[in-house]
């Protein structure tokens, strides 16, 4: 997660402290962080006063009052935040020191037993990337070839039945799709060293994405009959639906707005079925039954759609 | 010049017929940045029940606290406090409905008035380390206010922070520059494709391979149309914003162009190598539109570069964007021109050139094999 720049230890740089409170700050900077994860703070010690692209701490007097001043270079609100809660949960350290026992203490209760790597979540959130992007594009990719080469003409003048034609494109598409699963499972699996506590619980529950992200591509392909702006479609939804669909965390940890979008995505009951068996068993789809429901509604709608749409683009064709 | 000319609009004359691809620089950012508008940009309050079982007046008062104490990220309240009981927070936490619970006991104000130790129990969801250090951050906001609030003695060392700019740039900003370069790579990657595909299908390789002019000809064209094309798509992308977020480049708009075109010609050269070259054609076309993609999220599109400098993965450094992103946003967001313009400059050229190098190379050898 790091390569994305989500990490929870900061570099902070402080200006080279002169006074007794400033090497107190120091020390108290030193002191935040996760009692069963990461520190919070490193802090770097400078001695120029400028923020420079990021951030400076200094102490100064103001108003007689010794005072952490924090300048910012040019960034934004996200990492402003991020630097300012740290700056003060060093400074609240300080602070309960300097209250004794009449400081409050927050007793910790986190919901796992450790604080888990974001690389986790963003690695089981990427499996059904994984399979909704292989399917769609490759389903879109030769669906178009077809048209692009002539053998559609195959598929039009042949005694076979259709069901049996998009059946045969769609065990391909899914044979394919499972493949890149168990590779992209098997890579975090070795980077992050968590499995899953059932992998072909994990296979089940892809496969109704794994579907409906053929159907799509299948479609996009029939209508567009052309290579590239297939792939785009496939392209273009894969992403979107990660990133709405809880690729960065849990639809409820969001915006109100943006959990009711994305529980219209697939990924996100697929995501909320598979979070179990990655996190100790722990359940968090607001309504499982609901979801299962909702997956298998979009699965044959899809099926209908693409139905539909190759009897319109293929079959009805004149010959 | 005319025959150049003529070459370039036999080229432009494909685009024609494929506009789906052409908008290949817009369609998918325009994607990415709704979801990530709507991912970042809306309310972030994390939403947490409050269990008072406090006897006094400070348990209240702490309730009091949370709607005051403001993030910078959405200038919102860290927490929203929903009115929950006992019974039915404990539902919503295993469910995952809120994030926290915290429990303030029954002597919390006996405790502050006497000063025996209070204390407070925080229930938090911590399935990734990212949103367990909020937790633990943002509650040390909360007790600072709080603290504040009641009145106790003042802290050791008061807290005060400086921004450079009157208004603060939000974080959806800092992603929309990171996707203005992705658009331009892709306009630029797509459009080359266009055109290589369209001359692998129309068997015209064996025609570029048999010219006894100069592969130049051939090879100038298509790389001019697809930087015009990824710089469209790059500029039509920044009216999206500025019609969204109310970011423009102003009179820095050609130094955006510069940068923006240099990265982009760097991909159009991996993407005529591998239109021509690669066997399987899809192929190569998916794994170099992958490969920009994933760049986009290792070298900066989400954080600033400078500012996350150590986090920055060694294999994003080998690839411009990850150069020309904090620039871009120099130039657009902070309307200030960038410290490190002309050094930039110097690496984006040195990337572009040493891809038309190889780029050129490696489409030429392809060509004349064939013919």
């Amino acid at each position: 997660m790091s390569t994305i720049m989500v990490v929870p230890t900061f570099e902070m740089r402080i200006v080279n402290p002169a006074s007794a409170i400033g090497n107190d700050f120091i020390a108290a900077a030193k002191e935040v962080g996760s009692p069963i994860g990461p520190d919070y703070i490193e802090p770097i010690l400078v001695e120029e006063a400028s923020p420079g692209h990021r951030q400076v701490i200094e102490i100064i007097e103001v108003d007689g009052k010794p005072t952490a001043l924090q300048r910012y270079g040019y960034i934004d609100s996200n990492l402003v935040k991020n630097l300012r809660n740290r700056l003060t949960a060093a400074l609240l350290v300080l602070w309960n020191n300097e209250l004794g026992d009449q400081g409050i203490t927050v007793q910790e209760y986190p919901w796992l037993p450790n604080d888990i790597p974001y690389t986790v979540y963003f690695g089981m959130a990427m499996i059904p990337l994984a399979a909704y992007l292989a399917a769609a594009m490759i389903g879109g990719y030769v669906m178009a070839q077809e048209f692009e080469s002539g053998t559609i003409l195959a598929y039009r003048l042949s005694p076979t039945s259709f069901l049996a034609i998009l059946t045969a494109k769609l065990t391909r598409l899914m044979i394919t799709a499972l493949t890149a699963v168990v590779i992209l499972y098997v890579a975090l699996g070795l980077i992050t060293g968590v499995w899953s506590s059932s992998f072909l619980a994990v296979l089940a529950i892809l496969m109704p994405l794994i579907l409906i992200a053929s159907c799509i591509g299948l479609i996009a392909g029939m209508i567009t009959q052309s290579s590239l702006p297939s792939f785009l479609i496939a392209l273009a939804s894969a992403f979107a639906f990660w990133l709405i669909g809880s690729g960065f965390g849990l639809a409820a940890g969001f915006s109100p707005l943006f959990e009711k979008i994305s529980r219209l995505i697939p990924n996100t009951p697929v995501i909320e079925m598979l979070f179990p068996y990655f996190y100790f068993s722990k359940q968090v789809a607001a309504h499982p039954l609901g979801a299962k429901l909702q997956l298998s509604g979009y699965t044959i709608t899809l099926l209908i759609v693409v139905i539909l749409v190759y009897k319109d683009r293929v079959l009805a064709k004149e010959r | 010049m005319r025959r150049l000319w003529i070459l370039f609009k036999t080229e432009f004359n494909v685009w024609r017929h494929d506009p789906i691809t052409a908008m290949g620089g817009i369609i998918p950012c325009l994607f990415i940045l709704i979801a990530f508008a709507l991912l970042f940009g809306g309310r972030l309050s994390f939403p947490i029940a409050v269990v008072n079982n406090d006897q006094g007046q400070y348990g209240q008062t702490l309730i009091d606290t949370f709607d005051g104490v403001i993030s910078p990220l959405d200038n919102q309240p860290y927490y929203e406090v929903r009115p929950l009981s006992e019974s039915q927070a404990w539902k919503a936490f295993q469910e995952y409905r809120i994030e926290g619970i915290w429990i303030i006991p029954e002597d919390f104000s006996e405790r502050i008035s006497l000063g025996k130790n209070p204390e407070i129990e925080m229930h938090f969801m911590n399935y990734n380390d990212d949103r367990a250090k909020n937790h633990r951050i943002y509650s040390a906001e909360i007790i600072w206010a709080f603290y504040q609030k009641i009145g106790i003695p003042g802290p050791p060392l008061e807290r005060a922070e400086q921004y450079p700019l009157p208004e603060m740039v939000d974080w959806v900003s800092i992603i929309s520059i990171g996707i203005v370069l992705l658009s331009v790579t892709l306009g630029g990657v797509f459009n080359m494709f266009i055109l290589t595909y369209k001359a692998q299908m129309g068997k015209i390789i064996l025609e570029m391979g048999l010219s006894p002019r100069s592969l130049a000809w051939v090879l100038v064209p298509k790389t001019v149309l697809a930087t015009m094309f990824g710089l469209i798509t790059g500029t039509l992308f920044l009216v999206i914003i500025r019609l969204w977020l109310g970011f423009w480049p102003g009179g820095y708009l050609a130094a955006v162009w510069l940068l923006t075109g240099l990265v982009g010609i760097f991909w159009i050269q991996i993407a005529l190598a591998i239109g021509l070259i690669a066997r399987n054609y899809m192929a190569g076309a998916v794994g170099s539109v992958l490969g920009a993609m994933i760049i986009f999220f290792i070298g900066g599109g989400l954080s600033m570069v400078r500012a996350n400098q150590d986090a920055v993965t060694w294999i994003a450094w080998l690839f411009p964007n990850t150069y020309a992103v904090d620039p871009i946003r120099d130039l657009v967001l902070f309307h200030t021109w960038p410290l490190d313009f002309y050094s930039v400059l110097g690496k984006l050229a040195g990337f572009a050139g040493i891809a038309i190098l190889f780029g050129s190379f490696f489409a030429a050898k392809k060509i004349r094999n064939l013919g």
